[in-house]
This record gives structure tokens, C-alpha cells and sequence, in this order.
């Protein structure tokens, strides 16, 4: 009869059925099969299914036992037996496959922990959940400004009249006031970073106190609180330093203080450093919160548990406009551990920030590490082929599938193992290296957490990557392995073209990435700002006299001096109470206003466009300088010699001077007024110096620095450095991912050079018959490269749109950009082309140069 | 030692075996009881109550040969044993002892 029962409850059947009862159950069930088909084919099968169905009993079920229960060690080490010797015969790609899993784990680790520090950050408060800030949305013209300033009154309020707020503290932070404190005690002076804050600080924030009580070290007015390691600093030791005075000096504010507690060193993964904490009420002393209409303090409350922040946002929103009714500012609070990844904001919402670099980050570990994957699997399958005969007498002596799945997985598992173990090593080797780029403190140290991911991570690696040989050559039939006949469907080209097109199309967009990131980083820092960074230092001062500028001016080395409140990079102070003849009435310009000294424009090299700068030959020292834009925006022609008011005073126009960037290159250029101001007003003080003299003079300067500010450290700072640092994230960014990006292709050309070789081994013989017919040399190598050339052309295909599309995205967040070229991306593909290319052509020309009668005798 | 039980769907499979002497198998046991019962059987059942019964001692069996038959799997005959024998005797003398004492009434 040419029918058959189902072919699926038969297996089944077979699979669940005691041996000794299978002849007799299946060969009645098909007697009655072949008797009931006659008359219906369909009945037929349905009771052959059910039939098989109801004999899935106890009484007929085998007894589950796993085979090779009681060789298993012997089998486990049988399989690591076979897994050396497959190293050590296969030397070239056991090395291949070590060193590109173990940098890609490498890689993956090592962003693994910069990402868990980004992520630690500010994350340390016991009550992190309901620690929050209020922040502040200003309406601008040109949009929304959210800022961290708040009005001086609004804790008070906040904790007063909301229920939700347990407590609430202002707090003046270290960056408030331009320049640093002086603490000194007998003859120790140190220049730190202090804030102002409320009583309840601690209460709030949870620093440890390792001295004094958190109700009460900030409740006198002079009270201080010291961190430890300023205490050390300053009495050797955390005891000694409780109850004694000391003095506090900055511009504004000095005193003798009585230190009432010590608190713990911060971790390096606290945002707002500081080193000591004073009272908020003596700030408020000297700069009164005069009503709800000025700015200065953060403000940082503790929610009771279970607030929704969502419903607390709507209930402060208006908060202000209920104080006073002119304002439009309005409030909103954000969770203080989310700031330092969410610290961007667009028309008064959190909208990303660091958080970017962050997932751009994971992103490239998770390609490295897919990249490194695709490689082992790859080389996994080619290296098949020598492992046929293998598999092939194992099932003929009785290997059942599941011994060989359990042989491959144990072996790309060990491989796993193997190279997470290099792995660790490269880690600590390059840690170093790599804390200097981040910037940042890592460290190996093994948690927990860190074990288990990582070996999370290697273990899936292991078994992804041999998740395909295992299953896949451990289907195939004995027989047809032994007679040869699979070596043609073998191969699994398909798949391994695929995962090679995949690999290169990651590789294309990194380097895409890298020439971009690295043509932007280079505009920003060689972008002519209009005025000069280098070799200009700059310091704070406290009396800045003529005499003192006169001073520095003779110091040998010393070419130009001026004092002024410009500091790269900052965003500035401005006024839109400038007044002109011809001012359209509700013309609301807003000016960004930088006060000078004479000879600060030459100093930093300023260019005028027109008129002069600032000069004591115009007799008044009411004099302005707008810059171009200003120019542009106020609409005068032939401005030289005009008087604009500002500020209720009358100030002429000496010039105007050419566009320069004072603020981040992510801004664009803004009218500025530049107003002069006699130097002793001048909080800074820039000073112009010859080039390799700079020792010399640094040390001549201080001299004449601590003559007239005893009480002051000299700390200087070049302008050249402060502007670099406003960049280091994209630094970081440039350098990182040009590491990476780097050993993304190495990976990628490990696993090419290791296909190309096994494709020519493979091929070796159609290789001498080719040659024997006469091919050339040449012809062999673009036979054998031409399969490689395609499939890097079609991934070079695939990632240029993608890479093209990620990069418009990333430089739309600056103000001054490159232009997309289009040779970033033809060279990127030609690179990507180039090294696969040569990767390839070291295997194809050994290959090709063989001697035919070498790889044909043999047989 | 007490004989094991024997289960009614089993004594008439025994029956059935008995009867069909070095002939009885699987597929025939089945058709000869659903003739007789005039109701379909799961070929299952027999295969429980044959095996059952093996393990008690009241059959034995033995494979037939490969035919060109049933896919070429081979027939599993039943015999039944002495002790099966002795078993469907004494049921059968319970059973007749118990339908004499039944009284001579009239059904009408």
C-alpha cells in the first residue's frame, strides 16, 4: 500500500513509546489504518492520531533516562580533549577567533563600566527617589531658558505651603560666585569651593556626617562644616578640627566661623563637589532675596514617599505667578540623580543631555560585541567542514544529536571562557589608558553585579556563537557525511555572507562616525573665535589697581594686559535697557554686556571693523563697543560716535568690533555690548604672554600677585585650556570612538582573513586545475576576492544612507557645523574596500602563487 | 497465593484469546469483541488489558513473521497459560452457581 500514517504522530509514537511494546501498537494501528483508509483516507488519519494519542499512558511510556548518565565526566572530558587538539591543529584561527572575541569582550567591558559609573552618578542618597530639585523656565523671546536659580523665598514657601515637600533648602553652590574661597587658619591658607545652604541641608542630602548631629551643625550662623579631607588639610586630623574658628575670605563675604561638624570626603560620582558648607543665612545677610522677581539659589526639596512627580509638577507650575503676579516664570521639579544624565532642556522640559552618549555608547559595545560574535560563528561554520568526518563516524558509532550540540556548545563555550579570561587581562592593563581619555576613576573591582553580567555576557556570546554549528552540523545524516555528498550544501554560504555584510555595515558606519565626529571636533577647536586663546592666562583678583596692571605690564615676558568679566565658554550676563537714537520703542534687543578694562580688546587680539578700540586719548571713560551683530540688529549706519544710553548713562560709541564666539560653539553668535569699566572694577585680569618665556614669567607674576592680594592663592588658568574643556565631551567622544571604531575593524579584517583562508583551502584544488589550464596569478586573486568585494560593497551600500541619516542627527545640536561632505562617506567606503581588500589579497596571493602540482598530487 | 483479579473488559479479552487459539493478535482480538458486543473499541484498551494480563501470567505471547503486510512490522500472538485457564474456569463456575440460585419467577 503506498500510504502512509502520519508521519508526525508516528515520530511521536516512536519518541514516547516503550521498545518492547512499539512493534506490536504500531503495526495494529496501522493494520487498522490501512483497513479504515480504503474507506476514507481522512477518518483514517484522524483515528491513526488519536489512536496514537490514547496510548500516550503511563503503561507505554519509556522510562526517561539520560543516556550517557554515567560516562558524563568521561564524555566532558573526551570533548575538552578534542577541543585542544582542534586549537592546536588549527593554530591560525583558534588564534583568530581568541583575539577577536577576547578584544571585543574587552571593549564591551570596559564601556560596560564607564556606563555603570555614568549611570551611578548622583545615585548614592538614601532617599534618591524623593530627592528633587526645582528648576525654573524663563520665557525668552527667542524661546524657553530653564535654569537651576531660583528665588531666594521659594524653599520657605514650598515646605509651608505644599504637604507633599518634607523639607526643603536653598542652597548657593561653589560655581556661584566666579571665584573660590580662602580658608585659613594661623598661616595655612587653602583656596577651596564652599556653598551657602539652609539648616535642614543634611536632612535632605544625605551626606554622612562623621562629626557633629544633622539638626544641628548648621544652625549658627557661622557655623562651618568641613569635609574631612579639607580637615586633614588644614589640622591634620577629622577630631582635631571640631570646634575650632577659622576664617572664611571670598569678595563678598568674610568672617571667622566656628566648625561644628565634619562630613565624609564626596564620591568622585557626586556632581557638586564641594569642600565645605555655610550658612544660607549669611549669604542672605550681604544679598538680601529681594521678593520673587530675582533668582540666585537652588532650591532642593524632600517629597513625602509616594508622591507622583507629575501631579507635584502641576501643582508647582504657577507657583510664582501666585507670589507675583508679573512673573511668568514658571517651576517645575525634576528627581536630582536624573540631572546629570537629563541635564538638557528644550522649551522648559528635561530633553536629554548626557544620556546620549550613554546610549551611544551601549550601542557600540552591543555592535563590537555582535561584530566579535559574527566572526566566532563564521569561522565556526567554515572551520565545519574539517569537522565532518568527525561528526560523521561519532553518529555512526552512536553519538546521539544532543552529546554533539553538548560537544560544540562546551567548546564555543570554553572559547567564551578562554577569551573573557585575555579579556580581564587587556582590561587592567588599559584601564589606566582609559581612565585618562574618560576622564573618570573605573576601576575592575569585582561586585557582584559586575561578575554576574559579565559572565551573563560571556555565556551567551559562547553559546550564540556556537548556537549554529552545534545545531546545525549535528542534524546532518551519518551516511551522507561519510560519502562526502554534503560538501556542497554545506557550507551555509548564505548565512555566513549575510553575517559578513552585516559586520562590514557596522564597520562602514564607525568609521563614517569617527572622520565626522573628528572634522567637527577639529572646526570647534580651530574655529577663529575673534579673539586669541593662546598663551592668555587669566586670574581672579581682589584689588586690581593701575598700579598693579602697570606692574604686570614690566614683567619681562609680559606683552599686553586688561581686566574684564569674560571667561570663554560662559554663558553671560546681558541687559536689554540700552536706549539709542532711532530705537523703535518696543524694540526688545537683548545685549549681552562684557565689561573691559583698557587693553583687555588688545590683549585677546580682538579685531575692530570699524573705529577703535577702547583709548584714553577720548577723554571720557564712557565708551562702548558693540560687535557686528549688534550693529546688525540696532540698524544704525555710521554708528562711530553716537550715544546710546544704558542703564541710565550716557556712553558714545568708540567701535565696533569684528564677531567673536564668548560663548559655546553649540550657540550662535548673540549682539553683545562692550562697555568699559576702570580696572580696579575688573574681577578678572587676562594677561598676554611671549611664548617660551612662560615659566619665567608665571613665576614673576605670582610675585607681584601675592604683593598686592596677600590674603589670595594665585590660580591662574589659560584661556586655551578652559576652552578645551568646554569640548571634552565631544573629545572624549572623538577619541573613544575612534579606539573603538579601530577595533571594530580589526575584528571585522580578523574575521574576513580567517574566511579567506579557509574559502582558499577550500578551493585549493579548482585553484591548481585553474592554473595548470593557464589562469594567471592575477585572475586567481580576483576569482577568489571577487565573492568578498561584493559582499563589502553591498554592506558598504547599506551603512553610507544609515551612517549619512545618524550623522545629520548628531551635528544638529551645533551652532557651527561642517558640511556634510560627500567624501567622508566614499572614503569611509573606500577604507571599508581598501582593508578588505588587503585582508583578503594576503590569503587569495598566497593562494594563488601555490604550485599546482602541490595541492593536485595529493589524494 | 491468591490468583490476581481479573477485570471484566479483561476476561473477555481473555475470552476472546482463549478462543482464537495461537491466532488471537491485536487487530483480530478487536474485531471479534466489537462483533460480539456490537459497540467500537480503542485499540488501545486491548493493548492495556493484553499487557495487564501478560504481567499477571494469564497470557503469554510470541511474534509472528515479517509479512508484506501491516508495513512490514511483525503480529504479536497471545496464548493464553494454564493459570489463565484456571482463572476463566473458576469466574465461570462462580458465575454459574450464582445464575442457578436465581428462583424460577416468572419475567412476564
Amino acid at each position: 500500500m503506498a500510504t502512509h500514517p502520519p508521519k508526525m504522530a508516528l515520530n511521536f509514537l516512536h519518541w514516547f513509546c516503550q521498545e518492547e511494546y512499539l512493534e506490536e501498537i504500531e503495526g495494529n494501528m496501522v493494520e487498522l489504518f490501512e483497513q479504515q483508509y480504503e474507506e476514507s483516507p481522512d477518518k483514517a488519519r484522524r483515528t491513526f492520531v488519536w489512536n496514537v494519542l490514547l496510548h500516550f499512558r503511563p503503561a507505554f511510556i519509556r522510562p526517561f533516562k539520560i543516556h550517557y548518565t554515567q560516562n558524563h565526566r568521561a564524555m566532558i572530558r573526551h570533548n575538552f580533549l578534542l577541543t585542544f587538539r582542534n586549537f592546536k591543529r588549527y593554530k591560525t584561527s583558534f588564534l583568530i577567533n581568541l583575539i577577536g572575541l577576547s578584544s571585543g569582550l574587552a571593549c564591551a567591558l570596559l564601556i560596560y563600566l564607564w556606563v555603570q559609573d555614568e549611570l551611578s552618578v548622583d545615585k548614592f542618597f538614601d532617599k534618591d527617589d524623593r530627592l528633587f530639585q526645582v528648576m525654573q523656565n524663563m520665557h525668552r523671546d527667542d524661546g524657553m531658558e530653564t535654569i537651576e536659580a531660583t528665588p531666594g523665598l521659594l524653599a520657605k514657601s514650598l515646605k509651608e505651603e505644599l504637604p507633599e515637600v518634607v523639607y526643603s533648602v536653598s542652597v548657593i553652590p561653589p560655581t556661584f560666585n566666579a571665584s573660590k574661597g580662602v580658608v585659613s587658619v594661623d598661616d595655612v591658607q587653602i583656596k577651596t569651593s564652599g556653598q551657602y545652604v539652609s539648616e535642614d541641608y543634611f536632612k535632605v542630602f544625605s551626606y554622612k556626617l562623621l562629626y557633629g548631629d544633622k539638626s544641628q551643625v548648621l544652625s549658627g550662623k557661622n557655623s562651618m562644616v568641613i569635609s574631612e579631607n579639607l580637615a586633614l588639610k588644614l589640622f591634620k586630623s577629622a577630631e582635631n578640627a571640631v570646634g575650632k574658628i577659622i576664617a572664611w575670605k571670598t569678595q563678598e563675604i568674610s568672617g571667622l566661623c566656628l566648625i561644628s561638624g565634619i562630613f565624609e570626603t564626596l564620591p568622585a560620582n557626586a556632581t557638586n563637589q564641594f569642600d565645605l558648607l555655610l550658612n544660607y543665612a549669611w549669604f542672605e545677610e550681604t544679598n538680601p532675596s529681594d521678593g520673587w522677581g530675582s533668582s540666585s539659589p537652588h532650591t532642593y526639596m524632600l517629597l513625602k514617599e509616594d508622591t507622583r512627580p507629575d501631579q507635584f509638577n502641576a501643582k508647582i507650575r504657577d507657583f510664582i505667578k501666585t507670589k507675583d503676579a508679573n512673573s511668568d516664570a514658571t517651576l517645575f521639579a525634576q528627581r536630582y540623580s536624573d540631572r546629570y544624565l537629563y541635564g538638557s532642556y528644550e522649551n522648559g522640559m528635561p530633553a536629554g543631555g548626557r544620556i546620549a552618549y550613554v546610549k551611544l555608547f551601549s550601542i557600540i559595545a552591543v555592535f563590537i560585541l555582535a561584530i566579535a560574535c559574527v566572526n566566532f560563528m563564521n569561522l565556526s561554520t567554515a572551520k565545519a567542514s574539517r569537522r565532518l568526518k568527525e561528526i560523521g563516524i561519532k553518529k555512526a558509532i552512536g553519538a546521539n544529536r544532543n552529546s554533539l550540540i553538548f560537544q560544540h556548545l562546551q567548546e564555543s563555550t570554553l572559547m567564551a571562557f578562554l577569551s573573557l579570561a585575555l579579556a580581564v587581562l587587556l582590561v587592567t592593563l588599559f584601564l589606566p589608558q582609559f581612565n585618562q581619555i574618560t576622564g573618570k576613576q573605573l576601576t575592575l573591582h569585582p561586585d557582584s553585579q559586575l561578575i554576574l553580567s559579565v559572565l551573563g555576557i560571556t555565556l551567551f556570546t559562547g553559546l550564540m556563537a556556537g548556537s549554529y554549528p552545534a545545531f546545525y552540523l549535528s542534524g546532518f545524516q551519518p551516511v551522507a557525511v561519510l560519502k562526502g555528498k554534503l560538501s556542497t550544501t554545506l557550507s551555509g554560504e548564505g548565512l555566513r555572507k549575510g553575517l559578513v555584510i552585516f559586520q562590514f555595515t557596522l564597520s562602514v558606519m564607525l568609521i563614517v562616525s569617527v572622520l565626522i565626529v573628528y572634522q567637527q571636533i577639529e572646526l570647534i577647536q580651530s574655529k577663529n573665535l575673534g579673539y586669541e586663546r593662546e598663551h592668555v592666562l587669566y586670574f581672579d583678583t581682589e584689588n586690581m589697581s593701575n598700579a598693579f596692571a602697570s606692574e604686570i605690564k614690566n614683567i619681562p615676558g609680559v606683552l599686553d594686559v586688561g581686566g574684564g568679566n569674560l571667561t570663554p565658554g560662559k554663558a553671560l550676563g546681558g541687559t536689554s535697557g540700552i536706549s539709542w537714537e532711532g530705537k523703535v520703542p518696543d524694540d526688545n534687543i537683548f545685549f549681552s554686556t562684557l565689561w573691559l578694562s583698557y587693553g583687555l580688546i588688545e590683549t585677546l587680539g580682538m579685531e575692530m571693523a570699524q573705529g577703535s578700540s577702547f583709548s584714553e586719548n577720548f577723554g571720557s571713560p564712557n565708551q562702548i563697543i558693540f560687535n557686528e551683530k549688534a550693529m546688525e540688529a540696532m540698524g544704525l549706519t555710521d554708528p562711530i560716535g553716537k550715544n546710546v544710553t544704558i542703564g541710565g548713562e550716557e556712553r558714545q560709541i568708540v567701535g565696533i568690533v569684528k564677531n567673536f564666539h564668548f560663548e559655546s560653539l553649540y550657540e550662535e553668535v548673540k549682539p553683545c555690548a562692550l562697555l568699559l569699566a576702570p580696572i580696579h572694577f575688573a574681577p578678572k585680569v587676562s594677561v598676554k604672554i611671549q611664548t617660551g618665556t612662560e615659566k619665567a614669567t608665571i613665576k614673576a607674576l605670582q610675585k607681584v600677585y601675592q604683593a598686592h592680594n596677600p590674603d589670595l592663592v594665585f590660580d591662574f588658568k589659560f584661556m586655551d585650556d578652559d576652552y578645551q574643556a568646554l569640548y571634552a565631551a565631544e573629545q572624549r567622544v572623538s577619541t573613544l570612538s575612534r579606539y573603538f571604531a579601530s577595533i571594530a575593524i580589526l575584528i571585522s579584517c580578523l574575521g574576513l582573513f580567517g574566511l579567506a583562508a579557509f574559502t582558499a583551502e577550500r578551493r585549493l584544488k579548482e585553484i591548481g586545475i585553474r592554473k595548470i589550464l593557464g589562469a594567471s596569478d592575477f585572475g586567481i586573486v580576483r576569482l577568489l576576492s571577487g565573492d568578498f568585494t561584493k559582499m563589502v560593497i553591498l554592506a558598504i551600500a547599506i551603512a553610507l544612507p544609515l551612517s549619512y541619516f545618524i550623522a545629520q542627527q548628531w551635528l544638529e545640536s551645533f551652532a557651527y557645523r561642517i558640511d556634510l561632505q560627500w567624501w567622508y562617506f566614499a572614503g569611509a567606503g573606500l577604507l571599508a574596500l581598501l582593508i578588505a581588500w588587503f585582508t583578503v589579497g594576503l590569503q587569495t596571493v598566497k593562494a594563488a602563487r601555490v604550485n599546482p602540482v602541490e595541492c593536485l598530487r595529493d589524494e | 497465593m491468591k490468583a490476581p483479579s481479573l477485570g471484566e473488559f479483561e476476561e473477555l479479552v481473555l475470552l476472546t484469546v482463549a478462543a482464537q487459539h495461537d491466532e488471537a493478535y491485536g487487530v483480530s482480538i478487536l474485531e471479534s469483541l466489537e462483533e460480539k458486543l456490537s459497540k467500537n473499541l480503542n485499540i488501545s484498551a486491548i493493548h492495556v488489558a493484553l499487557k495487564r494480563m501478560d504481567e499477571k501470567g494469564f497470557v503469554r505471547s510470541h511474534f509472528g513473521g515479517i509479512t508484506g503486510e501491516r508495513g512490514g512490522r511483525r503480529k504479536r500472538f497471545y496464548v493464553i497459560t494454564a493459570l489463565g485457564k484456571r482463572v476463566l474456569d473458576q469466574q465461570y463456575a462462580v458465575r454459574t452457581s450464582l445464575y442457578q440460585q436465581i428462583p424460577k419467577i416468572s419475567f412476564g
